[in-house]
């Protein structure tokens, strides 16, 4: 139940900090779009790191190549 | 590995550039699917980095989805106003035929079935001879939209 709440939590943050995001001025779309996907590799660099400090022992080498 | 780039760049190649913008605004709020590995990251809760990493993903990719989709929404929206314009461009060009006198602009036959609703009692009067065209079918039964242009159609046959 516990880790519903932070996903839930992460969620409602998400949103929270997404809907100024897209009310931006129309003149700074450009920078938003750059800082979007700055967010976008955040977000995919923690799951790999994450899975990476998981999985590592439980895997084969060539599994952690491709994970690396 | 090459087929997604082949299906990628055939749905890429035929974007016009005046929506790359909106494109590359839409694709980023898509390349947010990550959520879905941050969320399962976090569900494990199998160490307490595993899942404070999870959570600033989870808060990001969300944070990507709403905030790409609002603004995609937004510039679409802008591209539909501008249509009203190109409508109220139309009578100008009315005026222009209107030099070659009524019985030209009654046979225009250059004007999309949006703006033919506006003069189809005058064609329906020119029409007592011979049938009307098989498009303007449907369009004549708008009995609303007969009423609401009557007074410019009068208008445009009192002159002839």
């Amino acid at each position: 139940m516990h880790d519903y709440r932070m996903i839930a939590i992460g969620l409602v943050l998400g949103t929270i900090i997404g809907v100024p995001l897209g009310n931006v001025a129309m003149t700074a779309v450009p920078q938003r779009t750059a800082l979007s996907h700055a967010f976008g590799a955040l977000c995919v660099t923690l799951v790999g790191s994450a899975e990476f400090y998981l999985r590592t022992r439980y895997l084969a080498i060539h599994d952690v190549g491709a994970l690396a | 590995l090459c087929s997604p780039a082949f299906i990628g760049f055939e749905v890429i190649r035929r974007v016009s550039p005046l929506l790359h913008t909106p494109l590359m605004s839409l694709t980023n709020a898509l390349d947010a699917i990550a959520v879905v590995g941050a969320i399962v990251l976090v569900g494990e809760h199998k160490s307490t980095l595993s899942t404070v990493f999870g959570f600033i993903a989870v808060v990001a990719a969300t944070s990507n989805i709403v905030g790409g989709f609002l603004i995609t929404d937004r510039m679409l929206k802008m591209f539909k106003s501008s249509r009203p314009a190109a409508k109220a461009a139309a009578p100008a060009v009315e005026n222009e035929t209107a030099e070659f006198g009524t019985s030209q602009i009654r046979h225009r036959t250059s004007v999309s079935h949006r703006e033919r609703a506006v003069h189809t009692l005058a064609e329906m009067d020119e029409f007592a001879n011979h049938g009307p065209p098989r498009h303007l079918g449907g369009r004549i039964r708008h009995a609303a939209g007969d009423r609401r242009h009557a007074a410019a159609t009068t208008a445009c046959m009192t002159t002839a």
